[in-house]
């Protein structure tokens, strides 16, 4: 129950969000149970390696929440799209677009700006991301686009533009990897819990998980962008400014990637690698569903997914679960919680009794 | 013999902690029109939902020629010959009219693939049995409100076999239409069908029905026969404080124009189309438009509304062109709207009942009152409570029963002062009382000094309101002489009768 002084205009009743996350939770232990007993030959090992590894020692688990936020900070750019209506499927390149120019501030910018670098690779990462952003949002501005169909093209050329960068002129020669030059450690988030990755990028996400509910919830912006994102003619004939909600969220949610982005040069990766970004489109897409498109809910699914690739690559190293067990864990636990209609019909199924035919 | 028995039913929603049927017993027999009336919420809609296996009851039985069933679906219900035509659309809007009458049950070509000339062909052998004339390739979205309504009853008329109910069927009906609609429900029941009918309007159900029963409060508080009552009595017994009131006259004069429409042309919508509409609604008047579906109602209410802009000619507000008015301005005062098109313009379904009620009023709150909530949760209170819709705040739109729906758009709509409105079939949905409320409200504001434009598919919302009463007719304009022009004079103009 809401208490009468939390309540807001918005609130339709219960949220159905932790029951969503109980769910997201229980069929995820329950797949990589599964995936352990029946693709490993030492399932026990695997098990042990999925559940337990990942939360053994207090720097295992703050690895996890370090890798968690860059996942969260996608999820809420995915969120704040849904909620206008919009489907960008594009992160994937926003937020690599993000990670290269970050790198290179941070790189190129250290020799002036010395620690400030940072500050310069946080801002060059989320104006990146809104630049790829940006040209759909503008196609969905001035022509109408689908933003579904867009930003997925636009981000797989910046993909491709990307990788040929950093495989090409700007690649660290010095090394194996194919990657940048690596940021000098001052230019870098600094590392609170050492030998932990654990740096203050958690902590971001959940400032601005916090300030995007408030904003949903509790001002009259976010409440005109939910109701365009329901029914934009009802909007527009509300006199909002549908205009701008048109474009603006689909930019927003580019520059919570394109911070996403930087956060991972300027966190454990200290550079920009080629195909760092690989997947995070997908699992930040997966991770909004479970939290039900509420911001407040974003940081936990978040470390559902953070704990299911750690889980997966811990089992992979200490096991012969292979390597790819947790992206088949990470599909299906999207699956289970996207199909709340199926739910409905194996529920009206169960209830379901002999119907007579009437002659 | 009873072609359909509901005895007990009980249906409470807890996620909205309504209880929506408090044991209501019905029955219907066959060669049967039995009417469903009672007030908005009363449980009308829900008992036929249950009847038709949209919603399973949580005790009392569902018996179909005797037989206890369950049905766990619609198509359950389809199966055992039970259509329904809904109260809003519940059609395929991007799917043609005669893909929407298939859908679910495909005509296949080898068994395999899907045989469009069969779909196209069995829709106008539909459509030609039952005297509709819709065209079987038309997209549903380009329709008018009546020809959707038109593919709703033949789509349950495809399923349904010996019982058929009617939600609301004529709400957006034009005379034409309805008589139409009247005449086939006669031919049903003579065919030995059993008709629910659902409505609040007095003299159809007195006109049709065999029996009637009366919701309160989810229970079938009475059921008689039309012979035992007239129109005020029932209209009394729908809702229980006397709504058989006579229409408002206007007590100001005219002021200057509000809304100017010269030499509008609205064409490429088919029938719908306007021809060169010429018209000045000034403030301080109603001017009332009626029109028989497909004759360019729904161009005018789109022209006069701003949603859409005419091929040529002006549409003045105030003497400036509506679309020189930034839609914040527009709508801050200047015009308020009530669409016909409830559930796609005058609603957010998935949004609360508080935040539909006040969200044209948004701007209005600062950051902290809007944050804190309480300003915005008393103002939708008192909205809602000015067109009585209670326990709304909180639940979602969608989950409220069509007339409580109509009610939170009249309520927000037609809240502060407007020098403009535009009001589109406003009555639709709504019972005796709340339809006498709504017409009150806008003599009040006719009075205060708006001018009031009231499109209407039912030229008794015209003659009982308006100062001044058009005819569209083939997308043009007629003047009728006088207020509550007389309603032969009405229909003949309605359909293109020269006097």
């Amino acid at each position: 129950m809401i208490s009468p002084v939390l309540r807001t205009v918005k609130d339709t009743g219960a949220s159905s969000t932790p029951k969503r996350l109980a769910i997201a939770v229980a069929t995820a232990a329950a797949l990589a149970a599964l995936a352990a007993a029946a693709l490993s030959g030492e399932p026990s090992t695997a098990l042990r390696a999925f559940f337990v590894a990942p939360f053994s020692n207090a720097s295992s688990i703050l690895n996890m929440v370090e890798l968690s936020a860059p996942l969260a900070l996608c999820a809420l750019g995915v969120i704040v799209t849904f909620r206008a209506g919009h489907y960008s499927l594009g992160g994937e390149g926003q937020a690599y677009a993000g990670s290269i120019a970050a790198a290179a501030a941070g790189y190129y910018g250290y020799a002036a700006l010395g620690p400030g670098a940072t500050l310069a690779a946080v801002v060059a990462g989320v104006l990146a991301g809104a630049a790829v952003a940006a040209l759909p949002a503008m196609g969905r501005r001035f022509a109408g686009a689908e933003v579904l169909l867009t930003s997925i093209l636009v981000s797989q050329g910046f993909i491709f533009v990307i990788d040929w960068a950093i495989g090409g002129p700007l690649r660290d020669r010095s090394g194996n990897l194919i990657a940048m030059p690596a940021l000098e450690t001052e230019a870098l988030l600094a590392r609170l819990e050492p030998p932990s990755t654990l740096t203050v990028a958690p902590f971001v996400v959940l400032i601005l998980c916090v300030a995007a509910s408030f904003y949903f919830e509790r001002t009259r912006s976010g409440a005109a962008h939910d109701l365009y994102g329901r029914n934009p003619r009802f909007a527009e004939l509300q006199g909002y400014d549908v205009e701008r909600l048109s474009w603006a969220p689909v930019v927003a949610s580019g520059m919570l990637h394109g911070l996403a982005g930087a956060l991972m040069v300027l966190g454990a990766k200290g550079t920009a690698i080629r195909g760092m970004s690989g997947g995070i489109g997908w699992s930040a897409i997966g991770a909004a569903l479970v939290a039900g498109s509420r911001p407040s809910a974003v940081p936990l699914a978040a470390l559902l997914f953070a704990w299911l690739d750690s889980g997966a690559r811990q089992a992979a190293v200490l096991s012969d679960l292979p390597p790819d067990a947790g992206m088949a864990i990470k599909a299906l636990v999207i699956l289970v919680v996207s199909s709340r209609p199926s739910w409905t019909a194996v529920k009206a199924f169960m209830r379901r009794t002999p119907t007579r035919r009437a002659k | 013999m009873q072609l359909a028995t509901l005895t007990s039913i009980r249906k409470y929603y807890p996620s909205t902690n309504a209880l929506a049927v408090d044991g209501a017993d019905f029955s219907l027999e066959r060669g049967e029109v039995h009417a469903l009336v009672g007030e908005n919420g009363a449980g009308k809609s829900t008992l036929a939902k249950i009847l038709c296996g949209f919603e399973s009851p949580d005790s009392g039985t569902v018996a179909i020629r005797g037989s206890p069933v369950s049905f766990s679906s619609h198509r359950d219900a389809e199966k055992a010959g039970i259509g329904f035509v809904p109260q809003y659309s519940m059609l395929a809007p991007g799917l043609s009219a005669a893909d929407n009458v298939a859908l679910g049950h495909e005509p296949r070509f080898l068994g395999v693939f899907s045989d469009r000339r069969r779909v196209a062909y069995d829709f106008s052998l539909l459509a030609d049995r039952y005297g509709f004339s819709v065209n079987p390739d038309a997209i549903v979205s380009t329709l008018s409100a009546s020809g959707r309504r038109e593919v709703e009853i033949l789509r349950a008329l495809a399923r349904g076999g010996g019982v058929l109910v009617l939600d609301e069927p004529t709400s957006i009906l034009g005379e034409r239409e309805t008589e139409a609609l009247f005449a086939l429900i006669r031919r049903l029941k003579s065919a030995g069908a059993g008709i629910v009918y659902i409505s609040h309007r007095a003299k159809e159900i007195l006109d049709l029905a065999d029996r009637i029963s009366v919701m309160r409060a989810g229970r079938v508080e009475r059921t008689i026969r039309p012979d035992d009552t007239d129109e005020c009595g029932l209209a009394d017994l729908i809702v229980r404080s006397s709504s058989c009131a006579a229409g408002t006259d206007s007590g100001s004069t005219p002021g200057k124009p509000g809304l100017t429409l010269r030499s509008v042309t609205l064409s490429r919508r088919g029938s719908d189309s306007l021809d060169g509409a010429d018209l000045v609604v000034r403030k301080g008047e109603v001017v009332a438009v009626v029109a028989l579906g497909g004759n360019g109602l729904d161009a005018l209410e789109d022209v006069a509304a701003g949603v859409v802009g005419p091929d040529s000619g002006d549409v003045l507000v105030l003497g400036k062109d509506i679309h020189s008015y930034p839609p914040r301005i527009l709508r801050s005062g200047v015009m308020a709207y009530i669409p016909t098109d409830r559930e796609g313009r005058g609603l957010c379904a998935k949004a609360s009942v508080a935040l539909n009620a006040i969200a044209g009023r948004l701007r209005g709150y600062s950051f902290a009152d809007f944050a804190l909530g309480r300003a915005p949760l008393a103002d939708a209170d008192a909205l809602l409570a000015s067109f009585d819709v209670k326990n709304g705040g909180r639940r979602r739109v969608d989950t409220l029963s069509g007339g409580n729906r109509q009610r939170v758009v009249a309520a927000r709509e037609l809240d502060g002062p407007a020098d403009v409105v535009v009001a589109a079939n406003p009555t639709q949905g709504l019972d005796r009382s709340s339809r006498a409320a709504l017409l009150s409200r806008l003599a009040e504001m006719r009075d205060e000094g708006s001018a009031v434009l009231l499109l209407s598919s039912d030229p008794e919302d015209a003659s009982e309101l308006a100062d001044r009463s058009f005819v569209l007719y083939r997308g043009r304009l007629k003047a009728l002489s006088g207020p509550g022009s007389d309603d032969s004079a009405i229909a003949a103009a309605l359909t293109g009768v020269e006097p």
